[in-house]
């Protein structure tokens, strides 16, 4: 259970940590890229651009390092779980959009292969937040 | 405090840390977002009037001089585009405007035609936007992006 623990804190802190460094620093292009789901205001779109890949960083560098685990992967639950609503939104409007999921200019789609790795991150998280050690004793300390 | 508690509130913190990082970094960036902008990035653009992809290609095989200006990513232009495109990516047209020097090219043509990713193509209304304040003729925006486009077999009318 602990090492299984481990792998899925370790992957998903990885995943987030990835997504958020690749979106980072190009702001305006993911404010588009938020626009084309058609679901934020720009000014929404704008505050979200800028904040949610630091916060991917943050949260998932918190999961690599096993510290405050359960916060982390509460708040990486929420924030997939709420970009799941939003794919699943924009597959059933048939948009045919980037999904923005590793940084605005790869060529993925908004899709059922971005839905799954999503799902399965939700998962993750899920599992991680009820299951981690309140005292975080998986930690590296 | 209650564990649940205690968890909120850590959540909550990294919520908040993150978000003051992410604006703390936009604000020294060289070129930050513009924020609460209404008219800024992520604006939901006037729908551009649209043209069908066969009617593109119809124009073309009758040599009439409608310029595609092509404005999806690198990766994506990249994957296929058609050769009598100009490729000039929506998230910074102006530079690529200024760039290729597209004011004299866009000029010479009788009609624009942009092409973006998807059915929506937020991007294309963008730039058809730009265009005509920058005072450029009839620009049109394919309907059904680029997916329609090369259904239609935009990618084999060479020029």
């Amino acid at each position: 259970m602990k090492s299984l623990r481990g792998i899925v804190r370790i992957a998903l802190g990885l995943l987030l940590v990835i997504a958020g460094v690749l979106k980072a620093g190009s702001g305006e292009a993911m404010a588009e890229t938020i626009a084309n789901y058609r679901l934020l205001s720009a000014p929404a779109a704008q505050i979200l651009a800028v904040t949610l890949p630091w916060i991917e960083m943050v949260a998932g560098l918190l999961l690599v390092l096993g510290l405050w685990t359960r916060a982390a992967a509460g708040l990486s639950a929420g924030m997939l779980g709420a970009f799941g609503v939003a794919v699943l939104s924009a597959l059933l409007r048939g948009l045919d959009i980037s999904c923005g999921c590793f940084g605005s200019s790869t060529a993925a789609r908004v899709g059922f292969g971005a839905l799954g790795i999503d799902v399965l991150g939700v998962a993750g998280a899920v599992f991680l937040t009820r299951t981690a050690p309140v005292e975080d004793q998986d930690s590296v300390r | 405090m209650s564990g649940w508690a205690r968890e909120l509130g850590r959540a909550a913190a990294i919520l908040v840390a993150s978000s003051a990082m992410g604006l703390a970094f936009n604000a020294v960036s060289a070129r930050p977002v513009p924020l609460l902008a209404r008219d800024g990035p992520g604006a939901w653009p006037e729908r551009a009037p649209r043209i069908a992809a066969k009617d593109l290609r119809s124009a073309w095989e009758a040599n009439r001089a409608v310029l595609l200006l092509d404005v999806r990513s690198e990766d994506s232009f990249r994957s296929g585009h058609s050769p009598r495109a100009l490729h000039a990516p929506a998230p910074e047209f102006l530079r690529h405007y200024n760039r290729l020097g597209l004011a004299t090219v866009l000029r010479a043509a009788e009609e624009i035609v942009v092409v973006c990713d998807g059915e929506d193509c937020s991007a294309g209304d963008r730039v058809a936007k730009v265009l005509r304040d920058l005072g450029h003729g009839p620009v049109r925006v394919v309907e059904g992006g680029w997916s329609a486009a090369r259904s239609a077999g935009l990618e084999e009318v060479r020029p």
